[in-house]
């Protein structure tokens, strides 16, 4: 049989005329599609000078550096850098298998040996590498090993010999000037698909009220807001954003100093306090009030720590306690004009109890209130944290597996009233109209490797 | 690697859990908390109960945890009352955490409080069945590589690295019934690749450098000419025609629409329609490991990396009806798999769990019959290849 090239082409195109042709079109619905591409502005209050995933905000972390673990959107883990997992069954002995062709932001290779330099899981546990094997010993159960592993913290990085850090997450940091200014720029080869958007710049350090104006005017496409910013904000129908109570307002009260050394004068104060007032408003009924460290969503006890206020009490005790030591100091941050209402709150309470508190904007003080953002899901990881913060690890007990053993560590602090926990707050984020695809997690992962840019319209 | 102690494995894929096993958790959890707060109380003491659920626990699921608490109480010896003087008052918490359920018992004297929790994992979200799964049928094993194969009427024409060949439908399997041989004139590239289409009883087979067709209708001819061009799709997924380099394993990137007009994209694998009877866009398998997503004018439109060089484009009844199929990220010493992918918004979604093949796959390519592709897969076992048949089921 003779063919000539013509009657091949004949052929094919026979073919290709039998069937309804898609064709070429001038135009896409972009409008249905993400758009790659675009530079979102991010301002955070925080002043980040380190390139160490220790020193940034959580939300911030997944950008740059992933983890073995990440959390879905129920709270369980699901693999990212570890592709499965197993363990012995005493939850001792954990191996993770590492997903193969990572390569860090340095171009150097994700293996076992890298990651077991880089995770730090304190001096009870062994780490070790192998291939792409990473197993992990414990030497007591550690049955909730991969939620903990999907903490920030536990971001897996290689250091440089000039101590720089390198991830494997989406963005890569390109430009940083600490505490100020940083530029993040997409990471073609992700193993989770390269982002949307071309680049991340990050402005630190920005006052809340400034943060507020740059969305406004569209100069910031994702920032922090304060509690009255966010109600003018969406006021002025402005996106908004709000996460699970995540940060703690507690008052602490300082060792050494010798009101606050008299158990019954903390008891009293702490009694007095009217945490409802502060809930409903001085932080608009965002949170929850608490008499908890950590908050009912991550416990599920938090409600059995009372949060009313007992002011018939109050002046019981503080009848108890000699007319010199009912007169202490508070000091809160100056520039935070929360932290500065709720002192004045508290010595307004105690006052009713008999009890006279001057309030202080920083220094040295018989108390302060304290903000502390919660840095894990995890409770026993999260109440540890609490503990470093506030001085208090002596309550610790050496291992808290237990919800149960949680609770009665926090009974042990609630008894001592040297903490005092006011409330719980959430995360209140601005979002920019161009910002697609926006859907953090409820407990504060921002998830900006997910989200998308509409250009700007002129 | 893993030592001698037994293991328990946990995928890292989440599954559904059953009912039964739900139950059983309830029940451990209640009969956990019924003893705990047996422990904290004297023998026969009276206890009057108390409950409130602070949990997403449905007020069904509340109902039967009082029931089946107050039973395990009174079993274990506690007496259990309405009001009365001198009874602890046992208030009980239906709670719950981000990953867990906190079942608290607070049982209240007048000297004291004692506490007592119950926790139990949350099962695993529900996540919805795959929403359909491929459906895989052997058609055929060869010696020889396969590169494609398509049917004609009730036979099947087979192309592999040697000839064109007719196999019969018959009972038990698919005898050879013609053959011809393909008069290459130079050695084939490494990793040979190869397309067919049949139309009637004609075929053309598509080759590098090298085109043939011939004609089953009497004994089975073939000519052939060297040419670059190959189809690339099929059916309404029919993208043109587009250059296959001669002496490699991939399209060079120039494409020619049926409307004659020409351009260039990168260097591809293979090719894939996306929702081609609307808007559609095509991904291309590139031979820089990405797949480059393209609008329906060719223009970039994104991308992602973790799948195969091989991908395929199918139409179906199950979903958005147009899905992609995909093989793994691998090497060619492993086995392998295929995925049915849909692209939501420009990013791929699993439908389907993976199908696996016990070698890598070296062809996938869409079929003219609506639902279906042929995949070949290479028995890294028994060293032969393997023809099947793939086609999308939706879910029940």
């Amino acid at each position: 049989m003779i063919c000539t090239a013509a009657d091949m082409r004949r052929f094919a195109w026979q073919l290709l005329a039998l069937i309804s042709l898609t064709g070429f079109r001038a135009s896409a619905p972009a409008e249905t599609r993400p758009r790659y591409g675009g530079t979102a502005t991010v301002e955070i209050h925080e002043a980040i000078t380190l390139t160490d995933p220790g020193e940034w905000p959580p939300a911030l972390v997944p950008l740059v550096y992933d983890r073995l673990v990440r959390l879905d959107e129920h709270g369980q883990p699901t693999p990212a850098l570890a592709v499965s997992w197993q363990h012995d069954p005493e939850n001792r002995r954990w191996e993770f298998l590492l997903r193969t062709g990572v390569k860090f932001h340095d171009g150097s290779p994700l293996n076992a040996a890298a990651v077991a330099a880089s995770l730090k899981l304190g001096a009870n546990a062994t780490i070790s590498g192998e291939g792409a094997n990473v197993v992990v010993r414990q030497e007591t159960p550690a049955p909730d090993l991969p939620s903990i592993l999907a903490d920030a913290r536990f971001a897996i990085l290689r250091r440089g010999a000039d101590g720089v850090t390198s991830g494997t997450g989406p963005y890569r940091i390109t430009e940083w000037q600490g505490g100020r200014h940083a530029v993040l720029t997409a990471n073609e080869d992700y193993w989770g698909g390269r982002p949307f958007l071309d680049a991340i710049e990050l402005r630190m350090f920005r006052a809340y009220r400034d943060q507020a104006v740059d969305l406004e005017l569209a100069k910031a496409d994702v920032v922090e807001l304060s509690i009255e910013d966010a109600r003018r904000a969406a006021q002025r129908g402005l996106r908004t954003w709000t996460s699970a109570p995540s940060e703690l307002i507690a008052l602490v009260f300082e060792r050494g100093r010798a009101p606050a050394e008299n158990i019954s004068f903390r008891q009293a104060v702490a009694l007095s306090v009217d945490r409802a007032a502060i809930h409903d408003v001085l932080v608009q009924k965002q949170g929850e009030a608490s008499g908890a460290l950590l908050p009912q969503w991550v416990t599920g006890y938090a409600f059995l720590f009372p949060t009313a206020r007992d002011l018939e009490r109050a002046q019981q005790i503080a009848a108890t306690v000699p007319k010199p030591g009912l007169r202490a100091t508070l000091s809160y941050d100056p520039a935070d004009a929360l932290s500065r209402a709720i002192a004045e709150r508290i010595a307004v309470d105690a006052r009713e109890a008999g009890i006279l508190i001057q309030v202080t904007p920083g220094g040295q003080a018989d108390m302060r209130i304290f903000r502390v953002p919660l840095r894990s899901l995890d409770p026993a990881q999260g109440l540890a944290d609490l503990a470093a913060a506030f001085h208090i690890g002596e309550l610790l007990e050496p291992s808290v597996v237990t919800a149960e053993a949680r609770y009665q560590i926090e009974r042990k602090v609630s008894n001592d009233f040297r903490v005092i926990p006011l409330c719980h707050l959430p995360e209140i984020l601005g979002v920019g109209s161009r910002v697609r695809n926006w859907q953090p997690h409820r407990w504060g992962d921002w998830r900006l490797d997910e989200i998308w840019l509409e250009p700007r319209t002129p | 690697m893993v030592g001698a102690r037994p293991r328990i494995f946990l995928p890292a894929i989440l599954v559904l859990a059953s009912a039964t096993v739900w139950a059983e958790a309830y029940d451990e959890q209640t009969h956990g908390l019924a003893q705990k707060i047996a422990a904290s109380l004297k023998p026969r003491e009276t206890v009057v109960l108390s409950f409130r659920n602070l949990s997403a626990m449905t007020s069904s699921d509340v109902n039967a945890a009082q029931t089946a608490l107050e039973r395990e109480l009174r079993a274990l010896g506690v007496t259990v009352a309405g009001p009365s003087p001198g009874a602890a008052e046992v208030a009980v918490t239906f709670s719950e955490n981000l990953r867990e359920f906190v079942w608290v018992a607070e049982i209240r004297r007048p000297e004291r409080t004692d506490t007592v929790m119950e926790t139990r994992t949350k099962p695993p979200a529900r996540t919805a069945a795959p929403p359909m799964a491929i459906e895989k049928k052997l058609m055929l094993e060869e010696d020889h590589r396969i590169l494609d194969l398509a049917p004609m009427a009730r036979d099947l024409v087979v192309l592999d690295s040697e000839a064109v060949s007719v196999y019969e439908n018959a009972p038990g399997g698919w005898p050879r019934k013609l053959s011809v041989r393909i008069p290459a004139s130079r050695p084939w590239p490494r990793d040979l690749r190869g397309r067919l289409m049949v139309q009637g009883e004609v075929y053309q087979a598509y080759l590098p450098g090298l085109t043939c067709i011939g004609n089953a209708s009497s004994g089975l001819g073939i000519s052939c000419r060297e040419e670059l061009l190959w189809p690339v799709g099929a059916g309404p997924g029919m993208l043109g025609l587009a250059q296959f380099a001669a002496s490699r394993n991939f399209f060079d990137g120039r494409v020619v629409a049926p409307n004659g007009s020409s351009k260039s994209i990168p260097a591809f694998f293979s090719a894939a329609a996306v929702e081609p009877r609307r808007e559609g866009v095509w991904a291309f398998a590139g031979i820089d490991g990405r797949i480059h997503l393209y609008n329906a004018a060719l223009e970039a439109a994104g991308g992602w990396t973790g799948w195969g060089s091989d991908i395929a484009g199918i139409e179906s009844e199950c979903g958005t009806r147009s899905q992609v199929l995909a093989t793994a990220s691998g090497d060619g010493a492993s086995a392998d798999s295929i995925v049915a992918y849909e692209i939501v918004g420009g990013s791929p979604q699993p439908v389907g769990d993976a199908l696996p093949f016990p070698g890598p796959v070296t062809a996938l390519w869409p079929a003219a019959e609506r639902g279906v592709a042929f995949a070949v897969s290479h028995d890294l076992h028994s060293g032969r290849y393997a023809a099947f048949r793939l086609a999308i089921t939706c879910a029940h």
